[in-house]
């Protein structure tokens, strides 16, 4: 099986000549899911260099110098038909708006990347049908994007990204163009999908909540690496609770901190994915009847047709005992009390319990802030 | 005056660019048509005024080439439109910069408008100029037994200056109908909801112009003199626009449930979103290629020698040919301003690794598949006419033949002109990201 991992050698990309040459990437290094599918942002002020490092990884232009190493092939040397495949067929992206071609309904939007890649529409459709319904957008395949809320395109856009089964997803100011509350859920689905698809994500952010909700930020300034390293907030946090979850053992062979598709819910990163009968919200929701030849159910296969629902959380409570020490050597572990999250199955809205399986788990208290009382997968507290 | 000059000084530090000059060719090429067949209509009536032909035939060929005119004359109206549009295109980056800068909006909407008005009298002294080249060429033609003269062809001094006057007032009336769309909705340009809908008053106008046609020519209910025949004709020729365009959308549709190529789904779902945009450019050529199959029959059915049948034929011909190149020039502007409308989306496609051959195809066959219906369907139904009377003109096949030679130019002519816009694509899609 070929590795997801993405390798960035010293890097160099200028704009412009003489005077006004800008150096937009000076000699940058950096690896991309060394130890399985990781969540990345990468921050940095205007003019950092962030869009081009993306623009670079991707595939999209060619460094000046350097060289990037997916799947062992340098992207840099490539022809630019071959770039244009390979971003077909091995990457996904998600940019800020504008991306869906308006003449399209959803499902063929997201059916597209199928197509072109030599596959047959009604497979096509089927596969699109089925990720659409998954990411909640069942009743909305035939709309086209302009009949659509910003939040409800993005999630088309996800759709599309990932239905290629993609290596590693791009996003680009994936929220930018969203009001705060329909940002959050976007990004929690983004991540928890793009990961429970086994893919890698790169995203490219102004947002210190969307960092937050990676597991890893690297922070540019003038075309360097100035810090690369995990998430504030609870990324530990949850990571613990994984590896302790009653759940964990089912997991795939992978390390713990990184997500896994199990029976239970695993509590990983700081976006869970979690696959189980639908959460049914009151009368509005009834089973899907797996339309459009939904795939073989992974996971249980006694449950028919069982339909995820990505959630992320938003802050569980757990009691702290008494500190100390400032500052503990180990995180403290403790059972969650109450868990608020983000859910892909209610659309946009914030919804109180579809990760009540984790209440009563153990969770971690995060290291750097032991007396918080609550732990914030999503930056700022409630 | 402020927009005024505001304007000029932008004009000379950028110079033209290259949808400025695509805008004029467009301008020049509606200008020439537009003269090219006044020039026909003053012609004949020349001939009829100083006596030279027959005055019940004459009379009869001038009243056919006031329906060719009218025929040809949607067709110039929306290639102005297209140039409009072209013109228009690049305008939302300045203007949304200018505004910025403090432009208030009617001085940004002046600056907009002289774009396209500069641009329609620059094609307007071209195009003049392009229909005086081409008149000696034209003059060779025989029509009523005759040659015309270069005389004949050229019509008073009052009819140019009305031509490239209305020219220029179409471009100033669909500027102004552009931008007023614009202001009324700002986010109507980045959001389209749902396709444009066809009212379907359009098959009722269409029924009740079948039926005056069938009680006033077909039944003759009251007997009605020759004109108001021709007139029914030529109304019901023109009615084929409202339904065209339904028709197109609805094969359009049965294409996009059974594409199985990317490039065939994107262009009839374009198609379905405009309807109207596509029928513009086949319309005129499919009314013409119709019409002209029935005609290239009339050498062979008349009496040997007749004028009149041949001069149907030779106006059919001409029709044809004037429609074709219209359609053409419509099918390369139309598609160049679309691919500048979709900058943003080709560019996206390019990113997410849309090959360029099929974003190419898709602008082909956004061209090809009204061309298949539309002048198809029409060629479809003179064949119907013709095929079943073979006997009839196999002896004289040459009209027929021409004809169909004819159909097939203006559907190559219309595909090549498409193709021009094809390098715009990759220069739209390649475009420098920016950082």
């Amino acid at each position: 099986m070929q590795t997801n991992r993405l390798d960035a050698h010293q890097l160099t990309h200028t704009y412009g000549q003489g005077d006004s040459a800008a150096p937009a990437l000076a000699d940058l290094s950096l690896t991309i899911g060394s130890n399985g599918p990781e969540a990345v942002a990468i921050m940095g002020p205007s003019g950092s260099g962030k869009s081009t490092l993306l623009h670079v990884l991707a595939g999209m232009i060619a460094p000046d110098a350097g060289r990037v190493v997916w799947r062992g092939s340098d992207l840099a040397t490539m022809r630019d038909s071959r770039r244009t495949k390979l971003r077909r067929s091995d990457f996904g992206f998600v940019f800020q708006s504008g991306q869906l071609l308006p003449e399209l309904p959803a499902i063929e939007n997201v059916a597209l990347p199928l197509m072109l890649g030599g596959g047959l529409r009604s497979g096509a459709e089927a596969a699109a049908g089925a990720l659409l319904h998954r990411l909640g957008l069942g009743g909305m395949l035939h709309r086209r994007p302009g009949e659509l809320s910003g939040g409800q395109a993005q999630r088309v856009a996800i759709a599309r990204a990932l239905v290629g089964s993609p290596g590693i997803v791009f996003a680009d100011e994936p929220t930018g163009a969203l009001d705060r509350s329909t940002g959050q859920a976007v990004m929690a689905l983004l991540i928890g999908a793009t990961l429970g698809h086994g893919a890698s994500l790169v995203v490219v952010t102004h947002d210190a909540e969307v960092a937050a909700a990676c597991s890893r930020v690297i922070r540019l300034e003038d075309g360097r690496v100035v810090s690369d390293g995990p998430a504030d907030g609870g990324a530990d946090a949850f990571a613990h609770a994984g590896a302790q979850g009653a759940g964990a053992q089912h997991a795939h062979a992978a390390p713990a901190a990184q997500p896994a598709l199990v029976d239970q819910p695993t509590l990983v990163g700081q976006t869970a994915l979690i696959e189980q009968e639908p959460v049914r919200w009151g009368a509005q929701a009834p089973a899907h009847p797996a339309p459009y030849g939904a795939p073989e159910p992974r996971g249980n296969a006694a449950t028919p047709y069982p339909e995820p629902s990505y959630a992320a959380p938003h802050s569980a409570s757990v009691p702290v005992a008494p500190q100390s020490a400032p500052v503990p050597v180990a995180p403290q572990s403790a059972p969650v009390q109450h868990v608020t999250s983000y859910g892909a199955a209610r659309g946009e809205q914030q919804v109180e319990n579809p990760m009540r399986q984790w209440i009563g788990q153990s969770a971690g208290v995060p290291v750097a802030n032991p007396a918080h009382g609550g732990v914030n997968g999503f930056g700022g507290a409630r | 005056m402020t927009a005024v000059r505001l304007w000029a000084r932008l004009l000379r530090a950028t110079g033209p660019r290259a949808t400025d000059v695509l805008s004029a060719v467009a301008f020049a090429f509606a200008t020439a048509a537009l003269l090219a067949v006044l020039g026909g209509v003053n012609a004949f009536r020349v001939r009829l005024e100083t006596g030279a032909v027959d005055p019940a035939d004459g009379a009869l060929v001038l009243t056919l080439s006031f329906v060719a005119a009218a025929l040809l004359l949607p067709a110039v109206w929306t290639l102005a439109q297209a140039a409009v549009r072209l013109a228009l295109a690049r305008r939302d980056d300045r203007l949304a910069a200018l505004r910025l800068v403090g432009a208030t909006r009617s001085q940004v909407s002046m600056m907009a408008v002289l774009d396209a008005v500069a641009q329609a009298l620059v094609g307007v002294v071209v195009g003049a100029m392009l229909a005086l080249a081409v008149t000696p060429g034209i003059a060779r033609i025989e029509f009523q037994g005759l040659p015309f003269t270069v005389a004949e062809l050229l019509p008073p001094v009052w009819v140019w200056l009305a031509a490239g006057g209305a020219v220029v007032g179409i471009a100033l009336v669909a500027a102004l109908a552009s931008l007023r769309r614009v202001h009324v909705t700002p986010l109507g340009v980045a959001q389209r909801v749902g396709g444009k809908r066809l009212s379907l008053w359009r098959i009722a106008g269409f029924l009740l112009v079948v039926a005056g046609y069938i009680a006033l020519v077909v039944v003759d209910v009251v007997p009605v003199e020759l004109t108001v025949v021709i007139v029914m004709i030529s109304v019901l020729v023109l009615s084929y626009a409202l339904i065209g365009p339904l028709v197109i959308q609805g094969v359009a549709w049965l294409f996009a449930k059974g594409a199985r190529r990317p490039e065939t789904l994107l262009a009839a779902r374009r198609v379905i979103d405009d309807p109207r945009g596509a029928f513009n450019i086949v319309g005129a050529m499919s009314i013409a290629v119709m019409a002209g199959g029935a005609a290239s029959l009339a050498p062979a059915t008349a009496a040997p020698g007749d004028p009149f049948a041949v001069d149907i034929a030779t106006g059919a011909t001409l029709t044809i040919a004037i429609a074709g190149v219209l359609g053409a020039v419509l099918a390369g502007i139309a598609q160049s301003a679309k691919v500048l409308d979709q900058r943003r989306e080709h560019q996206a496609m390019h990113k997410l690794g849309v090959d360029l051959p099929v974003m190419q195809g898709a602008i082909m066959r956004q061209v090809a598949l009204p061309l298949l219906v539309g002048v198809g369907g029409a060629a479809g139904m003179a064949l119907l006419l013709i095929l079943p009377t073979f006997a009839l003109w196999m002896g004289n096949a040459s009209s027929v033949l021409i004809w169909a030679l004819m159909a097939v130019g203006a559907v190559v002519v219309t595909l090549a002109a498409t193709a021009c816009a094809l390098p715009l694509v990759r220069r739209v899609a390649t475009e420098a990201v920016p950082a």
